[in-house]
């Protein structure tokens, strides 16, 4: 906020405190922070910036459901049944055309074909395929849009979940929720902007770690880092009070607070005082409001049925999808799940599935839940990883165990709700899914259409740091036109 | 009148805010401070320095460019707007026309902004260098009017502008306020009321000067010192990257601190940073010192490229060292030519082959037992070095031995292959006693195979507890079973739906001492077993082995000691069996039992197949993979490993105890280096060698061509931007924002300084002290500038609202780090011990595990006792995960360099400061010093707390306002004694019994509300 916007503010609150002192007592004092009388402050907590968004937004909120680690294009979304035929046949270099691996099977003396495992089969009147793993998802898809042609430029997982998070590979840079807080903030004020939540995937145990810089806000006021919701403890980091202080102690104490803070405000004028007050009580606010959101126990029978049986448990992925929606409902104006366990080097048919049975009805259940509620076109989801995997096998090979390495040439992914048009694929690969024939969609281009979608020109969207205008594009990114309803 | 004099404040309000003036006719207009910031930020990413991006070959950024003839057009005429080609295009009606064009994204010229360009061009079009690339020039100390209140130049300088903007300084601020402002900014620690007092009680002139002198020799000045420090040198205990391993850099850290201490002037503390290994005779000292350019990430992620990461790290180390001693942001130039400033990319790698030629593997190669890379070194620990001399030469001959012993046992391994297959251990299966649960209601009973049968009250989670008496020579493994039964759900072996029981934990006790187990080997596990976990649990997540969806067959797993275990007269194990995977998926029935077979552990398939071949067929593989497991098995040679693997260990934290630090070092033969074409580390293009942008000189006559000289050439008087740039910074940590706003951008977009005149003063003045970092300080906090009352006027926050030209003193929120150390200064916690390895205070379980593979290295090893109380700057930094109790309050997260950190004011903050255990702990201890020490009189011990806290006594309103709270809070209290003892429970340091637990809880709840008082998170 602007000083000189803070300023306004103060001066009618100080009229508002003036009235109390002169004798209207203890008891107005407290209704003085109750959050109606708040109007003004509380109106101006998550602001929008000014013009934006740029034009009518498709989708009021993002609900990105990465799943970290990369899942495998050709086993999920990419089928490549002529495979079947090159088992174990050395990948030809014009596919390869010397392009460079990680470090992990650069010096695998061979590069053998493995074919996916699994079936494919067609669902929708556009014949979208998908593999058998992901029976959940084939009934949403007239709501999903599958792309397949997309691609990154990092190799290994840091810097390529950094990237796709930041549109830099180096660490610094605002992550697109912080962005997205910043541009447009946030439409419900006891609660943040941008929330984060993590589950662990049950394919693979000892997966891909996450780190807090893929929440945070680089450069951008720290107000719009992402809050991460944790299934131990408290949701919220320190949000409940210490053992031995109950709700009358604590707004006893804060009432205090307030007093001597105004106090000190009366003889130092500095609108930052002003601010620490309202933070204090958006802090009461959120004592309430998140272990409110967070008690998914108030939802129906039906809903855990809808999400399936992990729902139940807290910090599950699916439990973690009803938690989305709520967030959703509470105008939350972007919701980040992380789900790991998708770095599948080696057993890919025994740790894919059940990573699969993870996400798979969850996520079809989000889609399903939102498009119920008449939230889904206003909602804009988006399931995808960092990058893709390679059709090479890593390690040994055999017709029922393969592994893959990373691949950051072409990967699928599936958006879906506000803005996206839903029931097509979009892209292809060769034959081997390992380079892109046709429409490829960077990172960059993603991002700019999301941003699209939420109403943003991606173009406009800067934060001017060490003398430069900064962007989640950097200084790339189309808006890929097709993928719009 | 008072309308229209109201109406000129606020005109000239908005003027100072943005500290560039509109238009107005009388005025000379000022390039360097009017027209090269609209120059600069509209034209100069196509019409500036970056020669790729230039179009129709305009050049902008430079006099000769903007003023000479193209064709018929002319962009600059001087005293000619009229016919100036850029004032043609920049005002053109015409879009198509019209600069700078729609696609390039820059906003069009406002119509001041055109103003001004005209009126430039009008009064001669004067073109300066830009103000931060030419030398300091040597100023005369301004003579304002009010010659009183000037203590030292630098008020000299701020009144004259305050003068001519019709401004007066404020009064000095109160003593106590003042005195906890300077002790704050110097140490990063409150007054105590001892000091407070005996400030108010000092009449003499000097008071104030003698209190900055302590301040200035107390070791806490360091430690507070070397904070920005460590930030701009993004000093962190992790390397950074995916697992985010970690390293060992503290005495580095501690160099910092101690520099600060004592007084190392600020060319040596470059120049020992960059190159201290290339000064002659280099001391140890001078070579921890080069850690500064160690401490950047590290990636060390499996299938990371070195090549690639070797460019990153030179990226990191030019930007890094571009953004602290030159202000610019030379990393802009790694993928082409600078768009604002004149940095082209030769110079971006030019200067990065000075950094070039360290012996190191991009990806960090093997680290040493620290978690260190290449260079490093190892420091003096005499003790330590004994210890492991003592320690290797055990190792060794236990090595020998066993080698020996190897050569003996092979001779068995025929005999073995024979009948490996076939072979089955002989398990002894124990009779259990002392069957309990922790939950009430569950019923063990025996069945007649010696297993149990689990019965009774089902919980959702448990741990079952075992007892068995055993005589033993050689216990070399334990077997868990889960046995189906007809009574269990579905006939499983476990209570859970579909008869599911889950493993989560097992522990061995003997004799009350816990064993340790190595390994743990399944017959069976299912896909969402993860059975290493039975050995190792976390808290975040409660799995093991499961057998799903096989729950109507038996399984087992077999469990193996470190060491065989020996029990010959009989002892007492203690089993403990966990069953915490919730849902009620508890063990139905299980049975234990021992064996001493040397080969315990079902055949691992690979061993399994080899043995299946007749020996003349097998691969050379085949027959590595069958000795490598037949030799581990013999219990001579168990029993010689495990010695082995004891003395392995001993000489492992011997060595352990010897700390190392990463350094530099210079390769006898350079590497080469090159131009990355975009900046991608496979498109090497032109060769280059080491050197300084041209635009700021040369290396010093004589100076080598590597670090040295590059150190030297940093801190030369010719170089026009280190003294300017690291003045501003210690001007930011006084006044909360530098003279130049963007500290880290001098270039020509950045701010223009508040106070040109001054800034270039106090550089001038820190070079010919001979960089004496003190004297800068003391300088600073002695100027009557700095000693100003903080209190604002509803005149000055119209007219200046973010205080730049300094009529009133700063008031801002403490850094995150002082926030904490003062709680625990106050409340008597403190534990002021200087330097040493990190320390782990505070920090809500999981916050690691949460967001890491499971590994030893994820878990928080809380510290224990005084290492919970010491300062902020020796908390472990883990970058991926950084202390979040400190980056609550905005401290960065040490990936990359910060120069100043944002400053912000959020609901989390107020949540930390209210419930994290830090401070509801520096409560409890700050309300027991309140009764000690404060006096009989509830006022007096609230008025000392808040002394302790704030550093002055409350007002009466304020204390009237604490009184009441207090009391009512003890009202409750007393009615409620358990709440009250439950928050006397938070925090590991004692509780003095003297006090009863209403009262103390109520003053706890009353220190809490003084820790979390706005003044007291803020100096003003």
């Amino acid at each position: 906020m602007t000083p000189l916007r803070e300023l306004d503010l103060m001066l009618t609150r100080r009229q508002l405190f003036g009235r109390a002192a002169s004798g209207v007592g203890t008891a107005a004092l407290a209704s003085l922070v109750n959050p109606q009388l708040f109007g003004a402050t509380k109106a101006a907590a998550h602001p929008a910036l000014p013009g934006f968004p740029n034009y009518a937004p498709k989708a009021k909120r993002i609900i990105y459901l990465h799943q970290s680690g990369a899942p495998s294009q050709m086993d999920l979304f990419d089928p490549k049944p002529q495979l079947a035929d090159r088992f174990a046949q050395e990948l030809p270099d014009s596919i390869r055309r010397g392009q460079r691996l990680t470090g992990m099977t650069s010096k695998q003396k061979t590069f053998p074909v493995a074919p996916s495992k699994f079936q494919f089969a067609q669902y929708g009147p556009n014949g979208t395929w998908l593999s058998e793993l992901l029976p959940h998802t084939s009934k949403i898809v007239n709501e999903i849009c599958v792309v397949k042609s997309m691609y990154t430029e990092a190799i290994n997982h840091d810097p390529a979940i950094t990237f796709i998070q930041t549109g830099s590979q180096v660490a610094g840079r605002p992550c697109f929720g912080s962005w997205i807080s910043y541009g447009l903030g946030g439409a419900n004020q006891d609660l943040p902007a941008f929330v984060v939540m993590i589950s662990r995937g049950t394919g693979r145990r000892v997966d891909q770690p996450l780190y807090d810089r893929l929440w945070a806000s680089g450069f951008l006021p720290s107000k719009h880092q992402g809050v991460k919701f944790r299934s131990d403890g408290d949701p919220v980091l320190y949000l409940s009070n210490p053992p031995g202080v109950d709700a009358k102690v604590r707004r006893s104490m804060l009432d205090d607070i307030a007093r001597l803070n105004e106090i000190n405000l009366k003889a130092y004028a500095d609108p930052e005082i002003n601010a620490r007050i309202a933070q204090y009580e958006m802090a009461y606010r959120m004592q309430t409001s998140v272990p409110e959101l967070t008690a998914i126990s108030s939802e129906p029978e039906s809903t855990f049925e809808m999400y399936g049986p992990d729902s139940r448990k807290p910090g599950t992925y699916a439990s973690n999808c009803i938690l989305a929606r709520r967030l959703a409902e509470r105008g939350v104006r972007f919701i980040q799940l992380y789900h790991m366990g998708w770095d599948h080097h080696e057993g890919v048919p025994r740790q894919l599935p059940p990573q699969c049975m993870d996400t798979d009805q969850p996520s079809a259940a989000l889609v399903e839940d939102l498009k119920q509620r008449g939230m889904l076109d206003e909602t804009l989801i988006v399931w995808g990883g960092e990058f893709g995997r390679t059709v090479y096998c890593q390690g040994n090979l055999s017709r029922e165990n393969y592994g893959r390495d990373h691949h950051p040439r072409c990967y699928s992914l599936w958006m879906a709700g506000g803005g996206i048009k839903g029931g097509i694929s979009y892209g292809a690969t060769d034959d081997y899914s390992y380079n892109i024939v046709e429409n490829p969609v960077h990172v960059h281009d993603l991002n700019a259409t999301l941003l699209h979608c939420m109403g943003v020109d991606h173009t406009k969207l800067t934060y001017r740091y060490q003398g430069r205008d900064f962007r989640l594009t950097d200084v790339h990114g189309e808006v890929v036109k097709p993928l719009l309803a | 009148m008072l309308a229209s004099n109201l109406f000129r404040w606020l005109c000239a309000g908005l003027c100072v805010a943005s500290l560039t003036c509109s238009v107005a006719a009388t005025t000379k207009v000022d390039f360097n401070k009017d027209v090269r910031s609209i120059l600069s930020d509209r034209c100069y990413s196509c019409h500036g320095p970056d020669e790729s991006n230039r179009k129709v070959g305009l050049r902008l950024d430079l006099e000769a460019g903007a003023k000479k003839a193209r064709g018929t057009r002319t962009p600059v005429i001087p005293g000619d707007p009229a016919n100036s080609e850029i004032v043609k295009r920049i005002s053109a009606e015409k879009p198509g026309m019209r600069m700078p064009p729609v696609a390039s994204g820059r906003k069009a010229l406002t119509e001041n902004e055109i103003a001004i360009i005209k009126k430039w061009i009008a009064q001669g079009a004067d073109w300066q260098s830009h103000w931060a690339f030419v030398p300091p020039r040597q100023q005369i100390i301004p003579r304002p009017r009010n010659r009183m209140w000037v203590k030292n130049p630098i008020d000299a300088f701020v009144l004259a502008r305050l003068e001519r903007e019709g401004l007066a300084p404020s009064p000095e601020a109160d003593r106590a306020r003042l005195l906890r402002r300077v002790a704050l900014d110097l140490t990063g620690l409150p007054p105590t009321p001892a000091e407070v007092n005996a400030f108010e009680l000092d009449g003499s002139p000097k008071a104030y000067e003698k209190v900055v002198d302590r301040l200035l020799a107390s070791p806490r000045y360091g430690e507070h010192m070397a904070t920005a420090w460590l930030d701009a040198a993004r000093y962190a205990d992790t390397h950074g990257y995916q697992v985010d391993p970690e390293k060992q850099m503290w005495a580095w850290r501690d160099w910092v601190i101690g520099a600060f201490n004592k007084n190392m002037p600020f060319d040596r503390f470059t120049i020992e940073q960059i190159a201290g290994d290339l000064l002659p005779n280099a001391t140890l000292e001078q070579r921890i010192a080069t850690g500064f350019h160690r401490n950047h990430r590290i990636n060390t992620e499996a299938g990371s490229i070195a090549e690639e990461f070797q460019a990153e790290n030179l990226v990191d180390r030019v930007s890094t060292t571009g953004s602290v001693w030159l202000g610019l942001t030379i990393g802009c130039a790694r993928c082409h030519d600078h768009k604002y400033d004149p940095v082209t990319a030769h110079d971006f790698y030019s200067l990065s082959a000075f950094f070039n030629n360290v012996n190191e593997v991009g990806t960090g190669g093997i680290r040493d037992a620290r978690g260190n890379s290449q260079p490093v070194l190892k420091l003096p620990a005499p003790e330590a070095e004994a210890e492991l001399a003592a320690a290797d030469a055990k190792l060794k001959m236990a090595q020998a031995e066993l080698k020996e012993v190897e050569a003996k046992v092979v001779a068995g391994q025929e005999a073995w292959e024979k009948q490996a297959l076939a072979f089955h251990p002989y398990w002894r299966t124990l009779a259990l006693t002392d069957l309990s649960a922790e939950n009430a209601g569950i019923l063990f009973t025996e069945q007649s195979d010696g297993s149990t049968l689990v019965i009774g009250a089902r919980p959702a989670k448990t741990i079952y507890n075992a007892s068995a008496i055993v005589k033993a020579a050689n216990i070399t493994a334990f077997r868990f079973e889960l046995i189906p039964d007809r009574s269990l759900p579905s006939g499983g072996s476990g209570r859970g739906t579909n008869g599911k029981g889950v493993l989560t934990h097992f522990e061995v006790e003997e004799s009350g001492k816990k064993l340790d187990l190595a390994r743990i080997t399944a017959d069976y596990s299912s896909a969402e077993s993860v059975i290493n976990l039975v050995l190792r649990p976390m808290q975040q997540l409660k799995r093991g082995w499961a057998v799903d969806p096989q729950f109507n067959r038996p399984h087992y797993v077999v469990i193996e000691p470190s060491q065989v275990t020996s029990s010959e007269n009989g002892s007492r194990f203690t089993f403990h069996i966990g069953n915490e995977y919730g849902e009620g998926a508890l063990i139905g029935r299980f049975r234990l039992s021992i064996t001493e077979s040397e080969y315990p552990e079902p055949l691992p398939g690979a061993v399994a197949k080899a043995l299946a071949i007749a020996a003349a067929d097998r691969t050379a593989d085949q027959k590595r993979e069958l000795r490598r497991f037949y030799i581990t098995h013999p219990m001579e040679r168990r029993r010689t490993a495990e010695r082995v693997a004891k003395l392995d260990g001993e000489r492992k934290r011997a060595e352990a105890k010897i700390p190392t630090t990463m350094v530099m070092n210079e390769m006898s033969s350079p590497r080469d280096t090159f131009l990355l074409v975009r900046g991608a580390y496979d498109k090497p293009g032109e060769k280059v060698a080491p050197g300084v942008p041209a635009f700021l000189g040369s290396l010093p006559d004589g100076a080598p061509k590597n670090r040295l000289g590059l150190a030297k050439w940093l801190v030369s008087p010719s170089n026009p931007l280190t003294a300017r740039v690291a003045v501003n910074r210690y001007w930011q940590e006084y006044f909360g924002t530098g003279l130049v706003k963007t500290s880290e951008d001098f270039g020509s977009q950045g701010d223009a300084p508040s106070h040109p005149e001054l800034l270039d003063w106090l550089a001038g003045k820190f070079v010919s002290s001979g960089w004496d970092v003190k004297a800068m300080q003391k300088l600073i906090v002695m100027s009557a500038t700095y000693r100003q009352s903080s209190k604002a006027t509803p005149l000055l926050l119209k007219k200046d609202p973010e205080n730049r030209l300094l009529a009133r003193g700063s008031r801002f929120r403490l850094p995150a780090e002082s926030i904490r150390d003062q709680a625990l200064a106050a409340s008597g916690l403190l534990a002021e011990k200087l330097g040493g390895p990190p320390v782990k205070p505070y920090q809500p379980a999981g916050l690691w595990e949460q967001l890491s593979v499971f590994d030893d290295r994820v878990l928080y090893d809380q510290s224990k006792g005084a290492d919970l109380y010491r300062r902020s700057v020796y908390t472990f930094w883990k970058r991926t995960v950084p202390p979040p109790g400190l980056t609550t309050f905005d401290a960065p997260t040490r990936e990359f360099c910060v120069v100043a950190r944002t400053r912000s004011s959020t609901p989390l903050q107020a949540l930390a400061l209210l419930n994290d255990e830090t401070y509801t702990e520096a409560s409890r201890k700050l309300a027991e010093r309140m009764l000690k020490e404060g006096g009989e009189l509830p006022s007096q011990r609230l008025g000392y707390g808040f002394k302790l806290a704030a550093a002055r006594a409350p007002s009466a309103a304020e204390l009237l306002v604490l009184q009441a709270g207090l009391e009512r809070r003890l009202t409750q209290y007393r009615k409620d004694f358990t709440s009250a003892e439950a928050l006397l429970s938070t925090g590991e340091s004692a509780r003095d019994p003297k006090f009863g637990a209403a009262e103390l809880a109520a003053y706890t709840t009353a220190a809490s509300v003084i820790l979390n008082l706005d003044e007291v998170v803020t100096r003003q």
